[in-house]
């Protein structure tokens, strides 16, 4: 049929439904939902199967975590401590300074090595703290699996040997020294160097923080666990188990990411007891 | 103590077990809806003259999202009104941004279509020649109306197509009348240029 004249709406929707017929017939020869199929399958168990592939084993992610706090709380506490008790209130203590007069020299003498006492215990006390916070470093270093998701924590391990290990040698030259202009320089080194380790503390926080870690099947009742961020990333299934005090708190931060399997996650809002499903 | 032996101590069984069913049951209705609509969102944006290559892509890339919704927010998958006017919606974007990358579509002038001087495409598929004219005449419309039109071709009303497209359904209205007597005039000047339609 051969038409010329303005084509009707009722024509116009005959021609759409035969079109929508073609391209549909077109479709379903072209087209297969089998890939489509193939294609969420694989988006199903990707993040699982990257999470598992990459995944640090549970208790290892979790020994982690606790000697990065361990050792960022030592290394804090070392770069707020001041080395040389010489202020007014650190003074005053020995009461040597007041309206009585200017102390004699033996006084003198004796004030300075009660301060220099005092310094080289501060010292003392700084070492340790940078020695807990090294044995913890080198743990980590050692308890770091070769995993590519491990790896970013290689650089700021090792700086943070490094930095730790020449804090604590500079530290070692203050010792016994008092209020001269070498140790007060020195002083300066090593809290650059501790501030510095500090950083890389955090650095190493963070990069534990993304890892995920694979707990399914295993015993993890024993765990010592301070805090919930170091459980943030676990993986686990139905046959894991935990430690009783933990289980609830667990359960209501857990979310569903696949049939039988459930991740730990930050900042889920509890309701009720449930655990979240996915 | 697994969960297992908790919850056969503390009778939680049910919660678990149904749990469990919810996702699964989830799950096997999301394929469902998948396999129903597959072959429609690629019809969708085969109308708009997307190739069948294209329109495969971008309908995967729908379902795709959609997937990610339904297993990792559930809650927010079960929100969404209308699933199959979603998918679409993200299909249409995945598309659009398809098309961005390639540069704007280019205008084939009627005159080329007329004279058969259409260069033959991988994509191509076999269709009748009123569909080629139709898929012309809409991808002829300015944004968003040839969206609009594909919906309503798919049977959305103008407050389905308006709540997914977040306009007022009379806009939605106006737009569709103004998509019909393009299309319509279109495809008259087509006619005029061969001297007819011969169905």
């Amino acid at each position: 049929m051969t038409r010329k004249n303005r084509l009707s709406y009722g024509e116009l929707e005959a021609l759409l439904s035969a079109a929508d017929d073609d391209l549909t017939r077109a479709a379903t020869e072209r087209i297969s939902f089998t890939n489509l199929l193939e294609a969420l399958l694989a988006a199903e168990e990707d993040p699982a199967e990257a999470a598992n592939s990459t995944a640090l084993p549970a208790l290892t992610l979790v020994t982690l975590r606790q000697q990065a706090a361990d050792a960022a709380t030592e290394i804090f506490s070392a770069v707020i401590t001041d080395l040389f008790p010489h202020t007014l209130k650190d003074t005053g203590e020995y009461g040597l300074w007041g309206p009585s007069g200017a102390p004699s020299p033996e006084e003198k003498r004796e004030i300075f090595a009660r301060m220099a006492a005092k310094t080289s215990e501060r010292v003392k006390e700084s070492v340790q703290r940078i020695d807990r916070a090294l044995i913890n470093a080198e743990k980590m270093q050692s308890a770091v699996p070769e995993t590519p998701a491990a790896a970013e924590l290689e650089t700021p391990l090792s700086l943070l040997l490094r930095d730790l290990t020449r804090s604590r040698k500079a530290l070692l030259r203050i010792s016994g020294a008092f209020m001269d202009a070498d140790a007060q320089r020195t002083q300066g080194v090593v809290r650059g160097l501790l501030s510095r380790s500090a950083d890389h503390v955090v650095d190493i926080q963070g990069v534990l923080a993304t890892l995920k870690a694979d707990a399914q099947g295993v015993d993890m009742s024993f765990l010592e666990v301070s805090a919930l961020d170091e459980l943030i990333g676990v993986i686990w299934d139905l046959q894991t188990s935990w430690p009783d005090a933990w289980f609830e708190e667990i359960r209501r931060h857990s979310v569903n990411v696949r049939p039988g399997v459930f991740e730990i996650r930050r900042g889920l809002a509890p309701q009720g007891n449930a655990l979240v499903s996915a | 103590m697994t969960v297992e032996q908790r919850a056969e101590g503390e009778g939680a069984d049910e919660t678990w077990i149904a749990q469990e069913l919810r996702y699964a049951s989830a799950r096997e209705e999301f394929l469902d809806f998948a396999r129903d609509e597959h072959a429609r969102v690629v019809v969708y944006l085969l109308r708009q003259k997307a190739t069948i290559h294209d329109a495969n892509d971008a309908a995967q890339e729908g379902f795709l999202e959609a997937w990610k919704l339904v297993r990792l927010h559930p809650e927010r998958w079960l929100e969404i009104n209308n699933p199959a006017g979603w998918v679409r919606k993200v299909a249409q974007r995945a598309w659009n941004r398809r098309k961005g990358r390639a540069g704007a579509p280019k205008e084939v002038p009627v005159e080329q279509v007329l004279e058969g001087n259409l260069p033959a495409s991988p994509d191509s598929i076999d269709l009748l020649p009123d569909t080629l004219a139709i898929q012309d005449a809409i991808s002829r419309l300015t944004d968003p109306l040839g969206e609009i039109f594909s919906y309503h071709r798919d049977g959305y009303t103008s407050v389905e197509i308006g709540e997914l497209l977040r306009i007022g359904d009379q806009k939605v209205r106006d737009h569709l009348k103004k998509a019909k007597r393009r299309i319509r005039e279109d495809l008259d000047k087509r006619d005029r240029g061969t001297g007819g339609r011969t169905r």
